[in-house]
């Protein structure tokens, strides 16, 4: 295999890593959780067409996503047996005797809800699918196509703002990002770093959920700063020693999330601000947290809530291309940015095609790599592996 | 039925939502209309053929499986890829914010305005469409 340390953009432009139309396999691996080496498929890409500037139009499609899907909601964990029996396969390799079979089960239904959530949640944030917005008082940014927005947490990494763009194309926007959030960000590398340091357990699973606020968050925000007016919530000294990071339960981590204490200190915050800027209009709260959104309507204080399309309706796949009627334009992904979000969410990826021009070509991205400096955080740089697999694996 | 504003030549699709008026027969009201420039109405099978009739939402949905470029592309020659490929198409690419030009193929670019219209109107009622 012949390995590159790329960015992005080199990696779109270099000739070695042009797709042709073909069928792939994508896979994911974690060495938070998974074996070394040990690679779970998550879905299949379809490479349809070739632009004559060698962009390709691509279909996505979840692995089984359909059969997922009654899993989570009905809790016929079989199912996700038959579907994600690589799981089951590399748990019952790591865990201890006293593992119930029915808890691994389990463990798999979550992780597999959690992989799908993050991939809906990736393809909202590159466009491929598009939220539906249920805004309060939507008439006041249509007519005076201004707004104050200020972004929860999860809004910095799901998407929602540049669904909201799309929305409102010619709306004059100002973001503002909650120090809390940013703190919330800054004690979650923390986080995921020792548990990373921890080595393989594979309870570590929830992390797929974590990472991307660890990883794409940042990314996000910097990309909020180069296209709107941004600035900070700002909260008082008193109120910010209140913050919460993760909790710690009888010795175990407990995932550092849905901290009320946190979700109280935003909400304070944009009181304080309507107070000093005497705003009673246009100030937003957007935030995919239902309860926090419904709360925060309870203290009067308006909201953009994003509601995602769930991946199981797309019935033939996802499409690189959709027109999208409010903006009135086409939106489209390119397969390399696709392929980089997804090495930000799981580690580490691998494309192997199947059929088609390239057949036998094995493609990995890995976010971890041990060389990497800090520019290269900050770049976004990634280890890009390419090779041929052999013909016993594609067998 | 509205009237027709086609010129041939001319690279654009219009696709117009039009809801039927039950207390008006024959009358029509204007939902939506989806301008397409440079993808040519003419270069795509068999939209090609329904230019200015008013469709079903149920004929629509079934057009849009059978949507494939006019011109033959067997044996692709450079003349055949320009007829296929509509000229720089402003797209947001990539989640960025501004626009960015880009060769879509005139019968992808129909399928994928089609079917976002048909995501959007499938819960209404009386609803045709009109291909221009």
């Amino acid at each position: 295999m012949s390995v590159r340390i790329l960015s992005l953009q080199e990696f779109k432009l270099l000739s070695d890593f042009q797709f042709f139309p073909g069928n792939w396999i994508l896979e994911y691996s974690d060495r938070t959780h998974l074996p070394k080496n040990f690679f779970i498929p998550i879905g299949s890409i379809e490479i349809e067409n070739r632009t004559r500037h060698q962009d390709v139009f691509f279909y996505f499609r979840p692995r089984s996503h359909l059969s997922l899907a009654g899993v989570s909601s009905t809790g016929q964990e079989s199912e996700v047996e038959q579907e994600f029996p690589s799981f089951f396969q590399a748990w019952n390799q790591n865990s201890n005797s006293s593992s119930k079979k029915e808890d691994i089960k389990k463990d798999s239904g979550k992780a597999a809800k959690i992989i799908l959530d993050q991939l809906n949640e990736s393809m909202t944030r590159l466009g491929l699918i598009q939220s539906e917005l249920e805004i309060d008082d939507e008439d006041f940014i249509e007519t005076r196509r201004f707004a104050l927005i200020i972004a929860d947490t999860n809004a910095l990494r799901d998407g929602a703002i540049r669904c909201l763009k799309e929305r409102f194309k010619y709306a004059q926007l100002w973001i503002v990002i909650p120090l809390v959030s940013l703190m919330e960000i800054g004690e979650r590398v923390a986080y995921v770093t020792s548990r990373d340091r921890d080595g393989c357990n594979l309870k570590n699973y929830a992390l797929i959920r974590i990472r991307p606020q660890v990883t794409i968050a940042p990314q996000e925000v910097t990309w909020i700063k180069k296209n709107f007016p941004t600035e900070t919530l700002e909260l008082s000294p008193e109120l910010l020693r209140s913050f919460r990071a993760f909790e710690v339960d009888k010795g175990v981590d407990k995932q550092p999330d849905r901290i009320s204490v946190n979700d109280r200190l935003i909400l304070e915050g944009i009181k304080n601000l309507r107070r000093e800027r005497g705003m009673l209009e246009g100030v937003y709260l957007i935030s995919s947290d239902k309860d926090f959104s419904r709360l925060a309507r309870l203290e009067g204080i308006k909201t953009i809530y994003p509601a995602s399309p769930r991946l199981e309706t797309f019935s033939n796949g996802i499409y690189s291309l959709r027109y999208s009627l409010e903006a009135q334009t086409y939106v489209c992904c390119s397969i390399h940015r696709f392929l980089w979000d997804l090495a930000h969410i799981f580690g580490r990826i691998r494309i192997r095609c199947i059929s088609g021009q390239q057949q036998g070509l094995v493609l990995e991205l890995f976010y971890y790599y041990p060389t990497k400096l800090v520019n290269d955080w900050v770049d976004g740089k990634l280890e890009v592996m390419i090779g041929s697999s052999s013909a016993t694996e594609d067998a | 039925m509205s009237q027709l504003n086609v010129v041939r030549g001319l690279k654009r699709l219009i696709i117009k939502v039009l809801r039927v008026l039950e207390a008006e027969p024959g009358e029509v009201e204007i939902i939506n209309t989806v301008i397409l420039e440079e993808i040519d109405v003419f270069r795509i099978k068999p939209i090609n053929e329904l230019v200015g009739t008013l469709l079903t939402f149920k004929q629509v949905s079934e057009l849009v499986s059978s949507i494939r470029p006019y011109e033959s592309l067997s044996d692709v020659n450079a003349e055949e890829l320009e007829l296929y490929y509509s000229q720089d198409v402003d797209l947001i690419k990539d989640g960025s914010l501004s626009h960015v030009k880009m060769d879509i193929p005139h019968h992808i670019g129909a399928r994928v305005a089609i079917e976002s219209i048909l995501q959007q109107t499938n819960s209404l009622e009386n609803i045709r469409i009109e291909i221009a």
